[in-house]
């Protein structure tokens, strides 16, 4: 047997040899291109059984002898021909990446494909040739057919796999690469129709052509989009090109030889024109080149150093830089990664927050005062120099330290202790404290605690002031004895004028006018010192009377047989205690006093709701409650809870004043204002004009009336009329407190043996 | 009957003094006390109470700190804390009953009323 007597020239065989031989190839580079890859793998798998496929049909075109073509057919161009689906099916499962775990379908296949193989053998499978027109060609008999139903069944598996992930990867490179993965699989498959004529029909063969395009568009996949998978490598280009961040490489000379668009953009240089220029030309610091071209050993990195870059118009733009080394295969420095970071924004509040800092100290400088700022913990952050005047440290010394480091033991847990008081209850307090300067004398300070809030309203820390009134004290002092004088003076000067009557009378008016002037001084300092001190005292007053009582208990437990005397002392101690338990807590309502929240509220219903909570008083006392209000009432900015309280205590007050009954009317009406005199005027400190339109709330009780001696006193703190067991004297004064905070007047008019009334003033708000 | 454990804490020595002394009295209880708060676990561990009653306002370490560090001690978080202070202000009630405080007492505050607020928190449990 020889090439000469076997085969003889046919054109046929041509085109579908050149086709085979391309296919052979195409899977050749691709598979070099990477060959690790799946994909890679499975497509040259693909093309290495398409070229066997066409090659072995070459080679039948070229046979003379069916027998030389049958041979050809059966153990060649068979072998490719079963291992195109399987191929093509599992490039595609790699493409759409569902491959993993799929080992056993794998293994299945390619055994299947491989008995289809050997079945080829019998000539059942290819039951001989015939010779067309292009020349010999196989025929299949009945035992091809399960092997064109695999072939079929892969063939829909690998286009329902495409179909079903098109435009479902995680990027858009490998969804384009699967649509032209589809449009070619499809052109391929129809070489398919090359099985027609192996079942005797003379359709020209011309499934090479479809190979040929086939070839043609994964080429084109290939060289446009890859085959293989996304590595670092692969994509460096990208990546250096789109990281926001400054990223530039150097030579060893520091010439640069890659910038990447971020900082060409914002230095305003045009992509590639910073390659070859030193790196001076973005790097003006003369000591920070010098750094970033430093050889540092093995490890090379150089991380975070402060520097600028300067733009192509000079402007310097602040950045921190990092840099790593980049080694050739002997070890030397071969250039350098450059990577920095745009710091301008940074940078800017840094600056701010320097300013507001310097701003704040200025400010505490400035304070003639002590003051302090202090963190939760209760160290120091900023003392102004008033402070160090005082303690003898300076200013920066004390910064981080606390109170222990700088005050004697007991002052220092006295200062914890407040600063705490004041941070747990979110509240200003305000001290007087008697010292010993640093000479020994005898100081009286006065301090404001005020907690510092965060932005998310969580206290963090306090502010504090503290001013030596020492001098003040003592002119307190003086103005009492001034009084003192000016009463003696009073009396002395009432008895020689006691027969000029005329005289005596100008006299008291204008003497009755300074008084009420200074009552309403003392009156308003009082409130407010009161109000200031009081939650203050209630701790350190509880805490005293806490043990008092307990002292109590334990005493009357020493010896219950220590006589009836004994016990009763002990009982009259005990409700000493609870009385001076009871006025601080009513301290400590004064205090609250001061908080309030506003809101539009009708008055009627708050008055409705106060005579119902003393409901339980006035049912079987006599007393007939008489409502007078008005319908229509425009609504009035207050408290709510306190006002009631207001309410809630006059009320009381007429229940009081009527044990054998009476009438108690409760009126509310819109009044234009026409009196002029107690906070209504065009006078300094006047609350409303004269003629303003107001809402009135008037008590009036037909109770016992006051008597006019001490009508002036009865909003004074602690004055009571009732049993020291009954009343603390407060309530009152707790109520004129609240109406003045909400800016509203109360007053009272009362006759002996007639009864009182209460009235109260309330604002309206602006109509906008 | 075994006697109930209580530990107050407190930072006036007088008046841990007196109210061990009433709270013994009164014959069902065993009272440890401690005037330096830092001390609790350790003391919580060796006499394993019942009950703390927990003064707030302290030098140092302020009640609240207290109650944050038993409640993250395995000995410490069952054991329910009475919280005892003349510091009354709604802010604080809630900031202690956030803590997990049983119950809030005001001084002054009769030994009567103690054991019945002591004994009355135990039955809850």
């Amino acid at each position: 047997m020889s090439i000469l007597t076997d085969y003889a020239f046919n054109f046929y065989a041509i085109p579908v040899g050149v086709a085979a031989i391309s296919a052979l190839i195409l899977g050749m580079i691709v598979f070099s291109q990477d060959t690790r890859a799946p994909i890679n793998f499975f497509f040259a798998l693909s093309c290495l059984s398409v070229f066997i496929w066409l090659s072995g049909f070459s080679m039948i075109y070229l046979s003379k002898e069916s027998a030389t073509a049958l041979a050809w057919c059966r153990y060649y161009s068979q072998f490719g021909i079963i291992a195109i689906a399987p191929n093509i099916y599992f490039f595609v499962k790699a493409l759409t990446k569902s491959l993993k775990g799929k080992k056993g379908l794998l293994i299945s296949i390619y055994s299947l494909a491989f008995i289809f193989y050997l079945s080829g053998f019998n000539p059942a499978f290819v039951i001989g040739t015939t010779r067309y027109f292009w020349g010999l060609y196989p025929l299949y008999g009945p035992l091809s057919y399960p092997f064109l139903a695999f072939f079929i069944a892969l063939m829909l598996a690998t286009f329902h796999n495409l179909w079903s992930s098109r435009g479902k990867m995680e990027l858009s490179i490998e969804n384009k690469r699967i649509k032209i993965v589809f449009s070619a699989i499809l052109i391929g498959y129809a070489a398919a129709l090359d099985f027609i004529p192996t079942f005797k029909i003379g359709l020209y063969p011309f499934g090479y052509i479809n190979i040929f395009v086939w070839i043609a568009c994964m080429g084109y996949a290939v060289a446009r989009y890859k085959l293989m998978i996304l590595t670092p490598a692969l994509v460096a280009d990208q990546v250096v090109s789109l990281i926001p961040d400054f990223l530039i490489l150097v030579d060893r000379e520091g010439k640069i030889t890659m910038a990447n668009r971020a900082i060409a953009a914002a230095l305003g240089y045009k992509e590639g024109e910073l390659i070859k220029k030193p790196v001076e030309t973005v790097m003006p610091q003369k000591n920070a080149v010098k750094l970033l071209l430093s050889d540092l050993g093995e490890n090379g990195i150089i991380a975070n150093v402060e520097t600028a870059y300067r733009s192509k118009d000079g402007k310097e733009i602040p950045v921190i830089f990092s840099r790593t080394a980049i080694r050739n295969d002997a070890g030397d420095v071969a250039g350098f990664v450059v990577t920095a970071l745009d710091i301008t924004e940074r940078k800017e509040t840094e600056d701010r927050l320097r300013d507001i800092q310097l701003q704040q100290e200025a400010i505490l400088n400035n304070i003639p005062d002590i003051a302090w700022l202090k963190d939760n913990e209760g160290r120091f952050i900023m003392v102004n120099e008033p402070f160090g005047k005082f303690c003898g440290i300076r200013p920066q010394e004390i910064i981080g330290k606390t109170d222990f480091d700088i005050w004697p033991k007991e002052s220092a847990q006295r200062n914890t202790i407040y600063d705490k008081e004041v941070m747990l209850s979110g509240r200003q307090k305000s001290l007087e404290e008697s010292l010993t300067g640093k000479e020994g004398e005898k100081l009286v300070v006065e301090t404001i605690r005020t907690p510092i809030y965060n932005d998310k309203r969580e206290i963090v820390g306090t502010a504090g002031i503290a001013r030596d009134i020492t001098e003040r004290a003592k002119e307190g002092k003086r103005l009492v004895e001034v009084l003192e004088a000016e009463r003696k003076t009073r009396e002395v000067i009432t008895s020689m004028l006691e027969d000029n009557n005329q005289v005596r009378e100008k006299l008291e008016n204008s003497l009755e006018k300074l008084k009420e002037a200074q009552t309403n001084l003392v009156h308003a300092e009082k409130m407010e010192a009161v109000g200031r001190m009081a939650s203050g005292i209630a701790h350190e007053v509880k805490n005293p009377l806490g043990i008092i009582l307990q002292g109590i208990n334990y005493l009357e437990g020493v010896s219950p047989s220590v006589g009836k005397e004994i016990y009763e002392v002990l009982q009259m101690m005990k409700d000493g205690v609870k009385r001076a338990d009871g006025i601080v807590r009513a301290l400590l309502d004064f205090s609250r006093s001061q908080e309030f929240e506003t809101k539009p509220q009708d008055i009627n219903s708050i008055i409705e709701s106060s005579v119902g909570l003393v409901q339980y008083r006035i049912k079987g006392s006599g007393v007939e409650v008489v409502r007078e209000l008005s319908n229509g009432l425009p609504k009035a900015y207050v408290d709510a809870g306190r006002i009631g309280q207001v309410f809630i205590n006059l009320l009381n007050n007429a229940v009081d004043a009527m044990p054998k009954g009476g009438k108690l009317y409760v009126r509310s009406y819109l009044s234009k204002l026409k009196i002029s005199g107690n906070g209504v005027g065009g006078r300094e400190g006047d609350i409303f004009r004269l003629g303003e339109e107001a809402i009135v709330v008037e008590m009036e009780d037909t109770g016992a009336g006051i008597d006019e001696a001490i009508i002036n006193k009865i909003f004074d703190p602690f004055f009571t009329t009732k049993d020291r067991t009954e009343g603390t004297g407060l309530g009152l004064s707790i109520a004129r407190s609240i109406i003045d905070i909400h800016r509203g007047l109360i007053s009272v008019k009362s006759k002996k043996g007639e009864g009182t009334k209460f009235t109260i003033i309330f604002k309206i708000p602006e109509r906008r | 009957m075994e006697k109930i454990k209580v530990i107050i804490v407190d930072d006036e020595d007088l008046f841990l003094k007196i109210t061990k002394i009433n709270l013994e009295r009164a014959g069902k209880f065993e009272v440890k006390t401690i005037s330096d708060a830092a001390g609790i676990l350790l003391l919580v561990k060796s006499f394993n109470p019942d009950i703390i009653l927990l003064d707030i306002l302290m030098p140092k370490t302020d009640g609240m700190e207290v109650c944050k560090m038993l409640r993250e001690d395995p000995a410490g978080k069952k054991v329910p804390i009475i919280a005892l202070t003349a510091l009354d202000t709604d802010k604080v009630r809630t900031m202690m009953y956030k803590l997990g405080v049983v119950d809030f007492l005001i001084k002054p505050i009769e030994t009567s009323e103690l054991i019945s607020r002591i004994e009355k928190a135990l039955k809850i449990r």
